[in-house]
């Protein structure tokens, strides 16, 4: 059973893409896929929001795996060797410092999404310079380095508090790896940071702005 | 022991965004970059102000159950 599952996994879906696109094209729309049509006709707030929700919900389940981790083994080293018990928060609290990275760059994006009336809204501005673009990836980059870094201070975490009951004296160095991990995710931050400094908010053009003739405005 | 770790928890939450807000209107002007490293720091800072309480509780109480020992030797001694 486990060998066969990889040929259902990979197999039906890549057999499912090949037929849908050969269809496409035998009968002679092939042009129904389309890259640019579906980069102008999305609206700039879609964009922004998936941003926004990846930010966050990435930088969660960053930290919510880090102390998963960390605190099963905190659970249980701390049956035999109860005095770590205490100590060893301080990984927990590691931990949710990514999660509050996330949280605080998430309010600087939505603070960025205004509100402005469809028909201005497909601007120069609003696409090239990119408030959907960059609030997108600066949310993307963000979520992914915080994700990372709650996994990888969870992990050190966990053998730190293993280490601690067996031999108290390792401890602090352990918490000198923890603080390079913690500083991966003020990296992601940093640069989510510059990112969302050089756009501005969502701009209403002087009259009703259509870019591509792709967008239909009702 | 738990309301210590409480307390720090609830600041760690609070902290940073309150101090995102504020910043933004009373100290910069509404420059948000610099308002969110301003919230930044004040998370740090809590991070650090716990990790050195902890560290300095432990160090007092692995000193008391030292000297108690001390003076249990001496009457095992007599």
């Amino acid at each position: 059973m486990g060998f066969y599952s990889s040929y259902f996994t990979y197999g039906f879906p890549s057999f499912l893409a090949v037929v849908i696109a050969l269809y496409l094209l035998f009968t002679g729309s092939g042009e129904a896929f389309n890259v640019g049509r579906f980069l102008e006709e999305t609206s700039p707030y879609a964009w922004a929001s998936t941003g926004v929700g990846l930010c966050i919900g990435l930088s969660v389940l960053g930290a919510g795996w880090g102390i998963f981790v960390t605190g099963s083994s905190i659970l249980g080293g701390g049956v035999r060797a109860p005095r770590i018990r205490t100590k060893n928060l301080i990984s927990i609290i590691f931990c949710e410092v990514v999660a509050i990275y996330g949280v605080i760059i998430g309010i600087v994006y939505s603070a960025k999404i205004t509100s402005v009336p469809e028909l201005q809204l497909y601007t120069r501005e609003n696409y090239f310079t990119g408030e959907r673009f960059a609030l997108f990836w600066g949310g993307l980059t963000v979520g992914a380095c915080n994700l990372l870094c709650g996994v990888c201070v969870g992990i050190t975490g966990s053998t730190a508090a293993l280490a601690d009951a067996a031999d108290p004296d390792l401890f602090v160095k352990i918490l000198i790896v923890e603080v390079f991990g913690s500083i991966l995710g003020l990296f992601g931050l940093i640069v989510g940071l510059l990112m969302i400094g050089s756009a501005g908010e969502f701009t209403a053009a002087a009259s009703a702005a259509v870019v591509s003739p792709y967008v239909t405005v009702h | 022991v738990l309301v210590k770790l409480l307390i720090f928890s609830a600041a760690l939450a609070i902290a940073p965004v309150a101090s995102y807000f504020l910043s933004k209107d009373y100290l910069w002007e509404g420059n948000t970059t610099l308002a969110a490293i301003t919230a930044i720091m004040s998370a740090n800072t809590v991070l650090v102000a716990y990790i050195v309480m902890s560290i300095r509780e432990e160090r007092l109480a692995t000193v008391k159950p030292a000297t108690s020992h001390t003076t249990e030797e001496s009457k095992k001694d007599r």
